[in-house]
């Protein structure tokens, strides 16, 4: 008998290793599962410290909820609602039948539960609920009046669309399942109110949700729905282009052509609802506050000036891979000034107009010199785009320079006011409340007017809003007159409304939601 | 000895505690971790909640004490991102990191020692050329590029091995599930190949090296020829006298190589969507997770420093003078 070598047995091994079926942990796309490729895993699925929106929306559902069309919120947990006439308390009529995924009913009490968790300090929670929604929605408590009906109660009147929006960021739960669990669990394993179950998390790897067959709120395609973590962006498009990805959002310029040319898959882009702009950082006592270009940017002809120096659609085409319009302010369409023409890109009429605002070139060609910070990542933020603003600076004569800084400082450094003269950053709007939008400048001091924007106008016409609230023309009104004063005395450099690029398998058909949300409402299989 | 290894078990705790205060400062310095935890239109007193919340409000000595006060216990805190303990978490992504880390220890030493010999017997031929051109290839292509290589040729064109992920054969092994372990061997090796493969390409190719001048300098003692001119056969001097006492720094470096592979994996792990231990504390470097990293840190100075303690006992071994 022939002698069994070493060498062959390795190649049998070899062979076997190769051939075997790969009995994948992962979940595979196929014609129940609906595979999503994110970037970064979510750090909890407590729904009250929500750390993916689009996870937790598929697991827990809300009262209302941001409609797929844009600019709508809809009716969900909730049928409808009535509001006090002093505007303060909010009362909601709950389906009947809901459940939690553990079979508890879901009633008014368990809404009651929900806000007073998210706010109760023994639970600590930080994040968007507890730090921003309850805050700006002047949340004082609720109160369950039956069964089905629950009220809400506010400390003032505010514009319908823009508590409807907050009141969609908080996402229900059972009070039964979440009182018998320490937070610890909450994090790792939740018992949600919406279209999926959780199902599975291995951490690292994947997330995976199952469909409630009896959850009739909302249609839904899939029977699972998976989440697969790839914190390298090649590797998520690898896995895309060799099928065993249906959707990747938020991919790199970079990947467009590859995935085009698979066959498999292909990029689509539009504009998100996030705003990328460059902040004027006209807060007083800084450490630039006193240089030239300090100064100068104080004054709002150079600002406007600046306006014109720089080729906005240009950026956007060459460096993200996309088309996108200039911004006109702070407010995304449809609730935008239509009558406002984006600034032209015009190097000629910036020049002239920073020699009528008194800044001549000096005899080295330089007007007065700035600096821009900001932080060295992808993106329509990122610092490509930061050193092409800066080198459209430098044409018209204002020499500025990009300075990078380490994101947590960066954040550190934009709360304190201290980004500056010029800071590029995002940050996240709607398309269903003009007053979401305009709520990063509150206030001439508010704590997000990171600019130190102080327009008299702007800011008198906004404390007016709450008085209009009962006439929503008037109302209306006032919001168009701020967005022309912002256009005309603008803190920010303006950009555009970031452009998203998603990769998205041909197996499937599939519309994105401007507002960056996946609700899989809209997905199925061609 | 056992004096030996007491005093270098109090120098330990000493390494230990120094890594984690370097840790500490270098985290706090590149930024407050609490900006991480607000939401996106964040003001100063959101900030300052959300410093009380995290316990972050507490001045940096009292914190780093608290710190080491658990340490004492046992207890090196929660996950600021997830509040889970934050050892659990090191635990939990360490069988995968392991199998990555074992899988190119054993691949590279399988290898690379064989070559590593044939080039240093051969000298001076076209054999020992090649395989030195190889290693310096091999030493000069970075984990990242090759890794993206690889998982274009042989996942995305050829399709023999699957891109990225992760079948876990060690953790249910460790569990005590046998059944599962076994289940999951195919595909876990399917999994791993590629991963392991380009972590193992540097260290064949530095330990080749390494393996070959080490031979090349015993192969010209005296009691090498000793050995020849007592008539050994080639094998017998080159394996029985030249590669054991060739071992001596190539032990040091394969021990310490173990380590510097269960800490150095973070690029390999993220390009294969691997769930190790190495990219948990990449994430938990960027979210400022200070006690996750902290735990990290801790364990691998752990690691570090047993590793340089059992490679101090195997020089006793293999070499009778450092006893003395």
């Amino acid at each position: 008998m022939k002698k069994v070598t070493t060498k062959s047995v390795l190649l049998l091994v070899l062979l076997l290793v190769i051939v075997m079926p790969v009995s994948a942990q992962a979940p595979a796309a196929d014609e129940d599962t609906l595979v999503v490729g994110i970037f970064t895993e979510p750090v909890s699925l407590d729904p009250a410290r929500v750390a993916n929106f689009n996870i937790t929306s598929l697991m827990f559902a809300q009262l209302y909820e941001l409609g797929q069309a844009t600019g709508s919120i809809d009716p969900y947990l909730a049928t409808g609602y009535t509001i006090s006439e002093d505007g303060t308390e909010w009362t909601f009529t709950l389906n009947e039948g809901l459940t939690c995924h553990d079979g508890e009913a879901l009633t008014a009490e368990d809404v009651v539960y929900t806000w007073e968790r998210v706010v109760d300090p023994a639970n600590a929670f930080t994040g968007n609920s507890a730090g921003f929604v309850i805050p700006s929605l002047g949340y004082v408590g609720a109160r369950a009046d039956s069964d089905l009906e629950v009220t809400l109660i506010f400390g003032g009147p505010q514009n319908v669309s823009l508590r409807l929006g907050l009141i969609s960021e908080i996402f229900i739960h059972c009070k039964d399942s979440y009182e018998a669990m320490s937070l610890e669990d909450a994090v790792r394993n939740p018992i949600g109110s919406g279209p999926y179950s959780f199902g599975e998390w291995v951490t690292g790897e994947y997330l995976t949700m199952n469909r409630v067959p009896d959850f009739t709120l909302r249609e839904t395609y899939f029977e699972q729905i998976a989440w697969r973590i790839f914190p390298e962006r090649s590797t998520a498009t690898a896995e895309l282009v060799t099928g065993n990805v249906d959707i990747i959002k938020g991919i790199g310029a970079d990947q467009i052509e590859p995935i085009n040319a698979s066959g498999i898959a292909s990029v689509i882009s539009y504009a998100s609802t996030i705003r990328a702009y460059v902040g004027f950082n006209m807060n007083p006592d800084r450490e630039f506050s006193s240089t030239p270009g300090g100064q100068a940017i104080l004054e709002t002809p150079v600002r406007v000036a600046l306006q014109h120096a720089v080729d906005v659609v240009a950026i956007c085409t060459q460096l993200l891979g996309a088309d996108c319009e200039r911004a006109t302010g702070p407010v995304n369409p449809p609730n935008d000034n239509a009558s406002l023409e984006p600034y032209s890109y015009d190097p000629a009429l910036a020049e002239s107009l920073l020699d009528a605002a008194g800044y001549p070139r000096g005899d080295n060609g330089v007007r007065f010199e700035l600096t821009l910070k900001a932080r060295n990542i992808p993106g329509a933020v990122g610092g490509e785009v930061a050193q092409a603003v800066a080198q459209f600076l430098s044409d018209v004569g204002v020499q500025t320079e990009v300075e990078f800084v380490e994101n947590a400082q960066f954040v550190e450094q934009l709360i304190a006011r201290d980004l500056g003269p010029l800071f590029i950053v995002s940050t996240g709007g709607s398309a269903w409340s003009a007053q979401y939008d305009l709520a990063d400048f509150p206030a001439p001091d508010g704590e997000t007017n990171y600019t130190g924007w102080t327009n008299e106008e702007f800011f008198t016409l906004e404390a007016s809003l709450p008085s209009l609230i009962s006439d929503p023309e008037a109302e209306r009104a006032a919001e168009q007159q701020m967005l022309q004063a912002f256009y005309e005395d603008p803190p920010w450099l303006l950009l555009y409304a970031a452009p998203l690029l998603e990769a998205v398998s041909s197996r499937i058909e599939y519309t994105p939601r401007v507002d960056n949300f996946l609700t899989v409402y809209n997905v199925s299989l061609k | 000895m056992l004096q030996y290894i007491t005093r270098r078990a109090l120098l330990a705790v000493l390494v230990i505690i120094g890594v984690t205060l370097l840790t500490f400062i270098s985290i706090h310095l590149s930024g407050d971790p609490a900006v991480l935890y607000v939401s996106e239109r964040a003001g100063p007193e959101e900030l300052a909640e959300a410093r009380r919340r995290l316990g972050l409000d507490k001045s940096l000595p009292e914190q780093y004490i608290n710190f080491l006060g658990g340490l004492m216990r046992g207890d090196l805190g929660l996950s600021l991102a997830n509040r889970t303990p934050a050892l659990q978490l090191v635990l939990e992504r360490l069988p995968a990191t392991l199998e990555l880390t074992i899988g190119a220890l054993i691949l590279s030493n399988l290898i690379a020692i064989p070559i590593g010999l044939i080039s240093a017997v051969r000298r001076g031929t076209r054999v020992d050329g090649t395989i030195m051109l190889l290693a310096m290839f091999g030493q000069s292509m970075p984990g990242f590029w090759l890794g993206i290589m690889a998982i274009l040729f042989f996942s995305v064109t050829l399709r023999i091995f699957p891109v990225s992920g992760h079948v876990p054969v060690l953790a249910p092994l460790l569990a005590g599930d046998w059944a599962t372990a076994i289940q999951n061997l195919p595909a876990g090796v399917h999994h791993a190949i590629l991963p392991v493969v380009t972590i193992s390409v540097f260290a064949i190719a530095r330990n080749a090296r390494l393996v070959r001048s080490a031979l090349l300098e015993v192969l010209g003692q005296e009691y090498v020829t000793t050995a020849r001119a007592k008539g050994l056969t080639e094998r017998n001097v080159i394996v029985g006298h030249a590669l054991r006492n060739a071992m001596i720094p190539i032990v040091t470096i394969i021990a310490l190589e173990f380590g510097f592979l269960l800490s150095g994996v973070i690029v390999t792990e993220s390009v294969f969507a691997w769930p190790g231990v190495g990219r948990l504390v990449f994430n938990a470097i960027g979210q400022r997770d200070i006690p996750v990293v902290q735990a990290a840190v801790v364990f691998f100075a752990f690691v570090f420093v047993a590793l340089n303690l059992v490679v101090d006992v195997l020089y006793a071994y293999l070499d009778p003078r450092v006893r003395l």
